[in-house]
């Protein structure tokens, strides 16, 4: 018996230890290998080009993450003595205008060990060479280069935006020709159209088109190549970093100076297509070209596809076939940017004007609102058709009507309307808007027309709270109006006083 | 102890007939609440976290619970600062909430919000399946009653809810579980809840629960850039009377994802087979016993009854052997007698033959 019990001990003693050894390894080892809990290395670069191309033949290992830059800047280094450039690997068309931007070649071979062969054959030979001129430590072995990498490509697009350009046109001396092309359909050229120069993604990238990529990396690398100016990497126009450096460096320095010239007008008269017009009714907006050029940073914001006038392709009507929406809805789609209504919602929602514009909802514009722009005048009113002037506004305003645990409010009124006009004036969209000074009383005043003598709160706010007793479902009482319209309007301009009682109720005896 | 077949077979009938009654009560989740509750809407964007709510709602109630005065006066706005629960003292809270807000280009903006907590009066109240004393109750008017009469201090119902609400006082002997009432009582006489009445921005409104779900769809399509499109507690958890919007995603409130499904739907099949179990576990294993019972005293007794006719058996079969034994000592005896004399007799005769 003893002897039973005693092996009996030693087989638990053994396998108690055998698990937790397991157990052990079993959940270290898990978490070691847990590449989420690595810690991260920035790993989003602009420049890898992933030689995938023979995917379609099946992979049998890992694909190649070419390190694009790495390759310009060592050919830059020695293209001084050597002058060697990009048609080091990227061959060049016999009449010298097309580069490709494929690796030795124009065409893809169709043969799948040809294409391997491209590759290996041009790659490593020239890696030879640089081991043995002693110069990289340039991969040798298979696995050196198809190896798993946690490199991301990310190349975000390059805002060619007006500053940008604006100091190529300077480097170019004007001559638009340079970049800007047309193409005639019948040599099957290009060919420059003065006064017609449009963006580049106008044409390329569509249909038929060559695509932007390799249009724009012709185009722009060669140039600077050939002028030996930066950027020369990816990652100097395609990493996001860089962009945006140097989108905070022109801003800093403003605008620099002249206007894009390309004989656009002034101020135009917005209307339907000229045969249309007739039935279109709607009087025309006054529209001025010029401080909306100023006011944005393309073109492109809103001649979204080609340069031209928007009536061109937004008829009155609409096109069902090619899904172009109707003159209306390209003008006044709220959620679109490059309609007028769209763009003016989202400079109304800055701080200085959210204030009275994020309490006016999207659905309460009525028959007035129109007006403000279809005025038919070719002229945008300059006088102010204000109905009052400062001495009409009170100077305070008591409000007292339902005193209970609080003391009444003396709301300083002609200080606040002074503050708002302020702000108006600052913005020029909200001079142009707010040029008759009483259109600033809808904002609180919200159901009187312009120009009216507002009538107490009190006329239509009741004091029911319950909502089975309300007039109308969505009508605070008073005091709710009182506060949401005040404390909105506060919150919303970064004001102080948001949750202090006392600094707008006097103090209770 | 016997048991008759019949009797046996009754008791197991008597037993399924009670659980399946017991079962056929639960309707499943259709229940959609009474018609004309009543609830709240709450506007978190209208919300500014002034906390008038607090103080309305410890004014209505600090006579009947005979509160404490707070620690902190209610116009102390620095707690704000940390996220608060409802506790035995307050009823309600106000949180504040640094949201954040996605915009449509993926970029994300913080925003600034408050939101009052309290109990949400479900349609369907976990609190009221999870009691199984039958404190809490659903009210017509739409409000979760707490009967503390009744209540044994067991706090299943604190477990339960899946916001949180319910809160306990440990510091006392009395068995009693806190939170909102909605003034059911002030209600009753037609007043406002005491929250909704001094909320100065009507952050808060007090109707019917399907005109202020019709509220809440207006406000949403009206600004459809400044809510997100949707009204929690309009399905959560089955429905609550509470209903809340906002401007940033429900969670960033601190409002828990919970699905469609009621609490009492996660329970009631489990519970459901409780009647079962009590009613006809009994019946059958005592059956069951009662069988064994008997079947082994049956046994004992034939048993013994084997054991005794062994035992005669082998006596008798004995006494034959021993008398058959004597029997044939007897006979063995007399013939030795017989040749012993014959035996002699010859000798005599011999012996007469030889001396003549």
């Amino acid at each position: 018996m003893k002897k039973d019990k005693k092996s009996k001990l030693i087989y638990i003693y053994i396998i108690t230890i055998l698990t937790s050894i397991c157990l052990f390894i079993v959940l270290t080892g898990s978490k070691l290998n847990n590449p989420k809990l690595k810690p991260p290395v920035n790993t989003v670069v602009s420049d890898v080009v992933e030689i995938d191309t023979l995917s379609g033949f099946g992979l049998e290992r890992p694909i190649t993450k070419f390190p694009h830059d790495l390759h310009t800047k060592s050919l830059i280094k020695t293209s001084i003595t050597t002058n060697k450039d990009c048609s080091l690997c990227h061959p060049v068309s016999e009449d010298g205008k097309n580069i490709s931007i494929k690796f030795k070649r124009f065409e893809d071979p169709k043969d799948k060990d040809d294409f391997i062969n491209l590759y290996h054959d041009n790659c490593l030979e020239c890696h030879e060479e640089k081991n043995k001129a002693g110069m990289t430590n340039a991969p040798l072995a298979c696995g050196e280069c198809h190896k798993e990498s946690v490199a991301e490509k990310k190349r975000p697009s390059i805002p060619f935006e007006k500053q940008i350009h604006q100091l190529h046109v300077k480097a170019e001396d004007n001559k638009c020709e340079v970049c800007h092309h047309g193409y005639d359909e019948t040599t099957k050229k290009k060919v420059y159209q003065k006064g017609k120069e449009q963006a580049c993604s106008d044409c390329h990238g569509k249909e038929g088109y060559v695509s932007l990529r390799q249009s724009s990396h012709q185009n722009c690398v060669a140039c600077h190549l050939e002028k030996k100016i930066q950027p020369l990497e990816c990652a100097g126009c395609h990493d996001a970093n860089n962009v945006s450096r140097w989108q905070t460096f022109f801003k800093n320095i403003g605008n620099t100076g002249t206007r894009l010239n390309r004989n656009q007008p002034d101020m135009i008269l917005l209307s339907a297509p000229a045969k249309e017009q007739a039935q279109s009714k709607m009087k025309k907006v006054p529209f001025n070209h010029k401080s909306h050029e100023a006011a944005n940073d393309t073109c492109r914001v809103c001649h979204h596809e080609t340069v031209q006038a928007c009536k061109d392709c937004h008829t009155l009507y609409g096109d069902d076939k090619t899904g172009t929406p109707n003159l209306e809805t390209a003008m006044h789609k709220v959620s679109n940017q490059a309609s007028c209504i769209g763009c003016h919602n989202k400079e109304k929602s800055q701080t200085n004007c959210a204030g009275c514009h994020s309490l006016i909802s999207v659905k309460s514009s009525n028959e007035n609102t129109c007006k403000v722009c279809h005025t038919g005048k070719s002229k945008l009113s300059e006088t102010d058709h204000s109905s009052y002037t400062m001495s009409d506004i009170p100077e305070t305003v008591t409000i007292d009507k339902y005193v209970n645990k609080y003391n009444k409010v003396v709301f300083p009124h002609r200080q606040v309307i002074n503050s708002l006009e302020g702000k108006t004036e600052r913005n020029k969209m909200a001079v142009r808007f707010h040029i008759s000074k009483d259109t600033l009383c809808q904002g609180c005043h919200h159901n009187t027309p312009v120009g009216e003598t507002p009538p107490l709160c009190s006329s239509c706010h009741d004091n029911q709270k319950k909502l089975a007793g309300k007039k109308e479902k969505n009508m605070p009482g008073l005091i709710g109006a009182y506060h949401q319209q005040c404390m909105g309007c506060h919150t919303k301009m970064n004001l102080e006083y948001l949750n202090e009682c006392e600094k707008c109720h006097e103090e209770k005896k | 102890m016997s048991i008759s077949r019949r009797k046996f077979l009754g008791w197991v009938g008597g037993a399924v007939g009670a659980s399946t009654v017991a079962k056929a009560g639960y309707t499943k989740g259709n229940f959609k609440g009474y018609p004309d509750s009543y609830g709240v809407l709450h506007d978190t964007t209208k919300c500014v976290g002034c906390r008038k709510c607090e103080e309305a709602c410890y004014d209505v109630n600090k006579a009947e619970y005979d509160l404490p005065k707070p620690e902190k006066p209610f116009v102390d706005l620095e707690l704000l600062n940390k996220k608060r629960r409802t506790n035995w003292k307050n009823f309600t809270v106000v949180n504040k909430y640094e949201a954040k807000k996605e915009l449509e280009a993926g970029k994300k903006e913080s925003v600034r919000l408050f939101r009052k907590n309290q109990c949400n009066h479900c349609l369907e109240p976990a609190c009221a399946s999870a009691c199984f004393v039958n404190a809490f109750n659903k009210t017509p008017q739409g409000a979760v009653q707490y009967d503390v009469s009744i209540c044994v201090g067991c706090r299943y119902c604190i477990n339960a809810c899946p916001f949180y609400i319910p809160t306990y006082n440990y510091e006392s002997w009395k068995p009693q579980v806190f939170k909102c009432t909605l003034c059911l009582p002030r209600t009753k006489e037609g007043k406002l809840p005491g929250c909704v009445e001094t909320c100065p921005t009507e952050a808060l409104l007090y109707g019917k629960r399907d005109e202020l779900l019709k509220v809440a769809r207006e406000r949403i399509s009206n600004n459809p850039d400044k809510y997100v499109d949707h009204i929690y507690g309009e399905h959560e958890v089955g429905g609550t009377s509470w209903l809340y919007l906002s401007s940033a995603p429900f969670t960033e409130l601190g409002l828990p994802e919970l699905g469609t499904k009621t609490a009492p739907e996660y329970t009631h099949e489990a519970l459901s087979i409780v009647p079962i179990v009590v009613g006809l576990w009994p019946v059958l294993l005592t059956g069951l016993y009662a069988i064994n019972k008997q079947r082994k005293k049956d046994e004992k007794q034939s048993k013994e009854q084997a054991v005794a006719q062994a035992i005669a058996d082998t006596e008798a079969q004995a006494k034959e052997q021993l008398a058959k034994t004597k029997a044939d000592l007897e006979s063995k005896k007399t013939k030795e007698i017989e040749k012993a004399v014959k035996k002699a007799l010859d000798e005599q005769a011999k012996k007469n033959e030889e001396s003549s």
